[in-house]
C-alpha cells in the first residue's frame, strides 16, 4: 500500500518542463480572451435582461438581485484586461488567480439568467489550475523580464528557471487531464443514474432528447440538423451513438493510464464533439476546437524538433517526462 | 497563487536537507490543492441520484440528455402570421438574446409569471423593425405553446396536436 501510495505519489509529481504548462496557459487563456471578446455584446444583453428571470448559480447567489449592468460591463472590461495578461504571463503571481476568479464571476452571472450552460464549465476548471500555478515561468513576459533582469543587473548563473524541468510544472498538468476525464465521468454517471437507469444504452432515450432539441431549433432557430431528420427512424443509430457515449464517457479515467491512451481517449471525445455539431448543431466550441484536450499532448515533444528547426539547437529541455 | 518555489530549488538533485523540507512543504501544499480541486469537481456526483436534483455552475453533475422523455415535446415559440394568414415561426431573437436555449427558457419563465403580453408587445415591436422578407409580411405575433408527437413531427406532420395561444399583439409598422 507504501509502495502504491509512493508510486502515484512520484507520478502526480514527475518533472515535466515550464513550457509544456505554458503552452497550456496560452491556447486556454487565448481561448477565453476570444470567447469574451466575441461575445462581449451577447454577454451584455444577457446581463441586461429582466429582473424577474435573475436566478443565480454559484458564487452569484451570493447576491439579492442582479447587478446594475455598467458594473457588470466595468467587471467585463477588467476580466478581459487580465485575460490579456494571463495570455502574456505579465504579472502573473497576480493576474493568474485574479483572472481565474473573475472569469467564474462573469461566466457564473451569464449562467444565472434561467439557464445553465455546460459548454464552459472545463475551460473554467482549467482557468483556475493555470491561474494558481506557474503557469507564467515559460513563454511568457514574466520570463523574459527575469532573464533581461539577470543579464542587466544580477548575473545570476545557475537559474536557468522555465528551461529546467522540475516537478512544479507537471502535476497542474495532470490535473487537468484529471479534472477533464472525471467531467466526463460524472456525465456518463448522470445518465445511468438518473431516470432512464442503464436502458439509456437502448438509445430511445437519446433519440427522443435529440428529437425535443431538433422541433425546437425547426421552431425557434435556424431549423434542425439536416443529418438528423435523415436517421430518425433508424432507431439502432441512437444504439450505437448511446452505447458510444457511455463508454466514452465511463472510460474517461482510463484515459490517465498512458500517453497513449490519453492521445487516443482525447481524439474520440474531439470526434464524438463534432458527431454532436453535426447530427444536432451544438458547438461545444472548447471542445471542438481540441483546446479543451491540449492537456493529454506532449507538447515538449511537438515542440523540440519545431524550436530545432528554427534555432538551430534545443532551447527546450529535453527533462519531460509523462504528460499524463 | 500557489508558491510551489523556485523549479531550480525543488529540483532537489544533491540540494540542502533544508531545500528537500522545502520541496515536501511545497509539494504537500500542490497535493492539498490538487485534492480539493478532484473533491469540488467530483461533489455534484450525489445530485444523480437526487429526486429533485440541482444542477449548478461550474460545479455540474451533467445532466444533459438524462431527462426520461415520452415522445411528446412541449413549447412555447413565437409565430407570425400575414396579412393571407401564413403562420412563419419566428426566431427567438425577436425574443431575447443569449442562445435559443436560454430564450427558450426564458419564454417558459415569462408565461409562467404572467408576462406574455409585455413580451408579445417587444417581439411585436422588433418585427415591426425588420426589413427582411417574409419577416416584413407578418402582421400579428403571437406566443404559443404548441404540443408535439415526434413520431408524427419527423414524418412531416409538423402541426402541433394541442395549442394554447398565450397572447397575440398587431405589428404596427
Amino acid at each position: 500500500m507504501k509502495n502504491i501510495c509512493r508510486g502515484l505519489v512520484g507520478r502526480w509529481f514527475a518533472e515535466s518542463s515550464a513550457v509544456n504548462l505554458a503552452v497550456l496557459r496560452l491556447l486556454v487563456g487565448g481561448f477565453s480572451l476570444h470567447y469574451l471578446t466575441s461575445r462581449f455584446a451577447s454577454l451584455m444583453r444577457v446581463a441586461e435582461s429582466d429582473q424577474f428571470l435573475f436566478d443565480p448559480v454559484g458564487p452569484i447567489e451570493l447576491l439579492q438581485r442582479p447587478l446594475p449592468p455598467e458594473i457588470f460591463q466595468s467587471l467585463l472590461c477588467l476580466t478581459i484586461a487580465l485575460n490579456v495578461a494571463f495570455v502574456l504571463g505579465l504579472g502573473f503571481r497576480c493576474s493568474g488567480p485574479a483572472f481565474s476568479i473573475l472569469l467564474l464571476v462573469v461566466l457564473s452571472y451569464r449562467n444565472s439568467w434561467s439557464m445553465i450552460y455546460h459548454s464552459n464549465n472545463l475551460l473554467l476548471l482549467h482557468v483556475f489550475v493555470l491561474g494558481w500555478t506557474r503557469a507564467a515561468d515559460g513563454l511568457s513576459v514574466d520570463q523574459l523580464a527575469r532573464t533581461w533582469h539577470r543579464r542587466t543587473v544580477i548575473p545570476a548563473p545557475g537559474r536557468s528557471a522555465a528551461a529546467a524541468g522540475s516537478w512544479v510544472y507537471g502535476w497542474p498538468v495532470r490535473l487537468i487531464c484529471l479534472v477533464t476525464a472525471i467531467t466526463y465521468f460524472l456525465a456518463g454517471l448522470a445518465k445511468v443514474a438518473g431516470p432512464v437507469g442503464w436502458n439509456w444504452a437502448q438509445g430511445s432515450s437519446l433519440r427522443l432528447q435529440m428529437a425535443a432539441d431538433a422541433i425546437r431549433k425547426e421552431l425557434l432557430d435556424d431549423g434542425a440538423s439536416v443529418w438528423f431528420w435523415q436517421i430518425y427512424d433508424h432507431v439502432w443509430i441512437f444504439a450505437a451513438m448511446a452505447v458510444a457515449t457511455l463508454v466514452l464517457e465511463f472510460g474517461a479515467p482510463f484515459a490517465l493510464i498512458d500517453k497513449r491512451s490519453a492521445a487516443a481517449w482525447a481524439l474520440t471525445v474531439v470526434l464524438f464533439h463534432w458527431g454532436i455539431f453535426f447530427t444536432m448543431g451544438i458547438t461545444f466550441r472548447y471542445q471542438l476546437t481540441c483546446v479543451a484536450f491540449a492537456s493529454f499532448v506532449d507538447w515538449d515533444r511537438i515542440l523540440q524538433p519545431l524550436s530545432y528547426l528554427l534555432a538551430g539547437r534545443h532551447i527546450l529541455p529535453r527533462t519531460a517526462k509523462t504528460v499524463c | 497563487m500557489l508558491d510551489t518555489t523556485h523549479p531550480q530549488t525543488t529540483a532537489v538533485r544533491g540540494a540542502s536537507i533544508s531545500g528537500r523540507l522545502l520541496a515536501q512543504r511545497h509539494q504537500a501544499i500542490a497535493a492539498l490543492f490538487s485534492l480539493v480541486m478532484v473533491g469540488l469537481v467530483l461533489s455534484p456526483m450525489a445530485e444523480s441520484w437526487k429526486a429533485a436534483p440541482q444542477d449548478n455552475f461550474p460545479l455540474s453533475y451533467y445532466p444533459m440528455f438524462t431527462k426520461k422523455r415520452s415522445g411528446h415535446v412541449r413549447l412555447s415559440y413565437l409565430v407570425g402570421i400575414t396579412a393571407d394568414g401564413d403562420e412563419i415561426p419566428l426566431h427567438y431573437k425577436f425574443a431575447g438574446r443569449g442562445g435559443m436555449n436560454l430564450v427558450r427558457k426564458q419564454i417558459l419563465q415569462t408565461i409562467r409569471s404572467g408576462r406574455t403580453a409585455e413580451l408579445c408587445h417587444k417581439v411585436a415591436r422588433r418585427v415591426a423593425r425588420s426589413t427582411r422578407r417574409p419577416i416584413q409580411d407578418v402582421a400579428l405575433v403571437a406566443i404559443v405553446t404548441g404540443t408535439f408527437r415526434s413520431d408524427e413531427y419527423f414524418a412531416g406532420q409538423t402541426r402541433p396536436y394541442l395549442l394554447t395561444i398565450e397572447a397575440v399583439e398587431w405589428v404596427k409598422r
